[in-house]
């Protein structure tokens, strides 16, 4: 019979190591043998050379050979176990072989059943020792709270059991980028922990190797691989040892493993949900072996802590919760009346930035920035918030790798990738922000250093570098109780807001209406200081020129000085006239009166009735028709108005024609519909009507002193009186020959 | 009716000299005596009007003055026991309706507004000395004086 070796002999370097079929290397560890044997003809097709070490029998005395024919025991029971069951279950026994005790493992791999034995030596005290171990499992759930602790507890009993120099409990992120989450190690040892590994260190060949097979052990790094032989007409090529314990690893992570000066290893896969959620690593200084025993121990704490990764991570998202709501808290019980002070004393405390785990808090809350903690630069953070309130026209916008969203060229979004904004309404708003997580890595060691380049080329140095990069521009993710946390303090910095800034208008309000005040009683006094110290001296000069004029004799007045004192008292009184009728003018703002109704035919005939010795003086008739209205206003001021109108008329009478007032409702007016029009005619000079607004102006005057009197605001005074009866006043006139003054009265 | 007091309280200079001129005119022409008594700071003049046993005096108010105003010397008057009902014209400047209101609250008999000219002067002077106010009390709507003497 002729005899071959399944060595795979593809040449591996770093660029292909991602292809690297690690499962069909040819060859096992030499610490145990491995025969295979053929389901359908139970004759082995294959065997280890060093079989002769463990069974004293030649592997080509083995090979072609029914398995029965190998062993001293039968292994019949086994086999038919293993053929049965369809899962990738393993089969442990000790047994004595040839005088040796050996653990056997036995596995179905495709076609055939892998039957690997390795030495083993019987430990009288380890079952008690397991036992205790396993026990003290179960104090650790209730000894530790979060996940880390239990690591801890998990990977020191571990340490204890195997005796490995180091023990680490690795953690991948979404990527497979590990972290070690937990180390216990002898003192002298440099620690691990904290340090991060790309996902390149694992392959993903390898990753879905550690979800099959959850237990690898290499118990000397500088072992000589033992071949695997089939005979010549197997008809078998490669011999798939995914789940084998014996399978000769990698040469890459032989070299890995030599590169960091380690000896031994045993790693065992934590799986989660069927991903791979992190590996117990242990690494050993010497040679290690350990007996199956110990092996399922390790795997036993293994499954200990994923079935714990739930019930500790909801633990630790509690914690955390519980850590933002104490912030939240504490904050929110500030007694803060509403002033924008109390902003700013919620911006002095930590508690604000701390509440979700950011680096620092802006708000801009009524044209003012408050900040605490790490946060951008004034001018780049007016760039950042352009982009938040521009590109998402939403109150919300959470995000941990901004420049892979966006780009600025001020290299803000790469300085504070990650960002919590919340409008709180439509100017205000707050963003907490989070630095890049490349701060808070402790790396591998210098990654030039940590592995050295050898001739295939294996140096991880580029892997590490991407992973730098990677990493650069995003910071921790936001997690849920820290947003929860924020959302629930921006709620109650949205109604502190909102209250300031009611209480701000409010506050305006107050001075305004104060100063208001202030202003009315300003008028009041202007008014007594016009009644009195303006009118005071004008009624003395009219005075004293009075006790002049009237005994010109006594005072020896000449002629002349009697014209001339006669100007100066008209003067006077002119200027008393314009005082008091400013003061008039005044009182209808000053003044809130309560509206009346007003019989406008009744008040026509009072006011003829008062003015009648004026009327007879010029010759002046009133006509006032029956169909006045009754409106609704102010009896002293409509009355001021028509005697104002009257008066104009009076003044401004055409020479040699007697006055002619006519008084009625003007129910032919474009406006009567909507209003109450009162009309007032005279036959007077009348005006060119592009004057028809101007007569309106205070102190506009169309004529000279010298022709008619006045003051020039009689019709700014009715003007005003009708817009404080929510009406208003038109003039129509025609030159020579009359003026129509219309009021408007809303119906 | 051998004299007729006028007393004249006011701290104006030109209008006690106008007040002085007008009375010493209208003097002339009457059958009795009429005593001026001016003050312009109103020392001892509540005191000088009780120890005035006449029985036909008129009191003319000014109403704005320093210190005290022509209002608290007219309650002073009215809460004083034996001036009570001495005739009382206010005498002022001012038009002001809110004046003239309360010039009748408190009392007053008339009220005068300080006129324009030296001939009105004398008319509201010969008005007030020539009502018997023990039978006249100015009714609500004739209380302006001015519109009295025309």
């Amino acid at each position: 019979m002729e005899f071959r070796d399944i060595v795979n002999r593809d040449i591996v370097n770093l660029e292909n190591c991602e292809d690297e079929a690690i499962h069909i290397p040819g060859l096992i560890q030499p610490h145990g043998f491995l025969i295979a044997v053929d389901v359908n003809t139970s004759i082995i097709n294959v065997c280890s050379e060093n079989i002769s070490e463990f069974l004293a029998i030649d592997y080509t005395a083995v090979l072609g050979k029914p398995i029965n024919s190998v062993f001293e025991f039968s292994l019949d029971s086994h086999l038919k176990d293993i053929q049965e069951d369809t899962g990738e279950q393993k089969i442990t026994f000790n047994e004595v072989c040839a005088g040796k005790l050996l653990a056997f493992t036995i596995h179905k791999s495709d076609n055939t059943i892998i039957v690997e034995g390795e030495t083993t030596e019987n430990h009288p005290n380890e079952e008690a020792k397991l036992y205790n171990a396993s026990k003290k499992l179960l104090s650790y759930i209730e000894d530790t709270n979060s996940l880390k602790d239990l690591c801890n507890s998990v990977a020191q009993a571990i340490k204890e059991i195997t005796g490995y120099d180091r023990v680490m409990i690795y953690k991948f992120d979404q990527e497979y980028n590990g972290e070690v989450y937990a180390e216990v190690k002898e003192e002298h040892l440099e620690p691990f922990l904290g340090l991060h590994y790309p996902h390149t260190d694992i392959p993903p060949q390898a990753r879905a190797l550690y979800i099959k097979n959850l237990l690898r052990i290499i118990g000397d790094v500088n072992y000589q691989p033992v071949k695997l032989f089939t005979y010549d007409k197997s008809n078998l090529e490669t011999l798939d040892l995914g789940l084998s314990v014996l399978r000769s690893v990698s040469p890459i992570h032989v070299q890995y493993l030599n590169n960091m000066g380690v000896g031994a290893t045993l790693t065992v896969s934590l799986l989660h949900k069927g991903k791979l959620w992190g590996l117990i690593a242990c690494h050993h200084y010497g040679t290690k072996f350990l007996s199956q025993e110990v092996r399922n121990t390790v795997k036993l704490h293994g499954h200990f802590i994923t079935s714990q990764i739930d019930v500790r991570i909801l633990n630790e998202q509690y914690e955390i919760s519980n850590q933002a709501n104490q912030c939240v808290d504490k904050l929110t019980a500030k007694e803060l009346p509403f002033v924008r002070a109390s902003v700013q004393e919620l911006f002095n405390d930590d508690a604000i930035y701390n509440l979700c785990n950011s680096n620092g808090v802006v708000a801009f809350i009524g044209s003012e920035y408050y900040t605490k903690g790490n946060v951008p630069e004034e001018n780049k953070l007016a760039s950042y918030i352009d982009l938040l309130v521009k590109e998402k026209n939403q109150n919300t916008f959470i995000s941990s790798n901004m420049p892979q969203l966006h780009q600025l060229e001020n290299g803000v979004l790469q300085e504070f990738p990650g960002v919590l904004f919340y409008r709180l309404d439509n100017v205000n708003y707050i963003a907490w922000f989070r630095v890049p997580t490349i701060k808070t890595i402790t790396w591998a060691g210098d990654p030039s250093k940590a592995i050295e380049k050898d001739k295939n080329g294996l140096s991880p140095r580029k892997s590490f570098q991407s992973f730098e990069e990677r990493v650069k521009d995003t910071s921790k993710p936001w997690l849920t109780p820290e947003i929860e946390a924020a959302q629930k303090f921006r709620l109650f910095l949205q109604s502190l807001v909102r209250s300031i800034l009611t209480n701000e208008d409010k506050e305006r309000q107050r001075i305004l209406s104060e100063n208001l005040k202030a202003v009315n009683t300003e008028l009041e006094n202007i008014s007594w200081i016009s009644t009195h110290d303006l009118q005071e001296p004008l009624r003395k000069i009219r005075m004293m020129a009075s006790t002049l004029l009237e005994n010109p004799e006594q005072y020896q007045v000449t002629d002349i000085v009697v014209k001339r004192i006669t100007r100066m008292a008209k003067s006077a009184e002119r200027m008393q006239n314009l005082v008091r009728n400013i003061l008039d003018y005044n009182k209808t703002s000053a003044e809130l009166q309560e509206l009346e109704d007003i019989d406008f035919y009744a008040l026509m005939v009072k006011i003829e009735e008062d003015i009648k010795e004026s009327l007879k003086e010029e010759g002046a008739t009133m006509q006032v028709s029956k169909d006045l209205p009754t409106i609704s206003g102010i009896p002293f001021l409509i009355k001021q108005c028509v005697l104002n109108i009257i008066s104009n008329a009076l003044k401004f009478k055409f020479p040699e024609r007697d006055v002619v007032i006519q008084v009625y409702t003007d129910v032919a007016d474009e406006k009567s519909d909507l209003y109450h029009v009162v009309a007032i005619k005279d036959n007077g000079i009348g005006f060119d009507q592009e004057h028809k607004d101007k007569i309106f102006k205070i102190f506009s005057r169309l004529h000279s002193k010298s022709e008619f009197e006045g003051t020039g605001i009689g019709l700014a005074f009715c003007k005003k009186i009708m817009l404080k009866h929510n009406g208003f006043i038109r003039a129509d006139g025609v030159k020579d020959e009359g003026a129509i003054i219309r009021l408007y009265f809303p119906k | 009716m051998i004299s007729y007091s006028v007393y004249y309280l006011d701290d104006d200079e030109d209008d006690t000299l106008l007040f002085e001129e007008a009375v010493m005119a209208i003097a002339e022409q009457q059958p009795f005596k009429i005593q001026l008594h001016i003050s312009e700071n109103g020392t001892g003049f509540i005191e000088h009007i009780e120890n005035d046993q006449s029985n036909s005096k008129v009191v003319f108010l000014d109403i704005n003055m320093p210190v005290k105003s022509g209002f608290d010397y007219l309650s002073e008057l009215r809460s004083n026991q034996t001036l009570s009902s001495v005739p009382v014209v206010m005498y002022s400047t001012s038009s002001n309706e809110d004046n003239i209101f309360k010039s009748q609250q408190l009392g007053a008999n008339y009220y005068a507004i300080k006129p324009n000219s030296f001939n009105d002067l004398k008319k509201i002077i010969q008005k007030a000395i020539s009502i018997d106010f023990k039978k006249e009390t100015a009714p609500p709507n004739n209380f302006l004086f001015n519109q009295l003497v025309g």
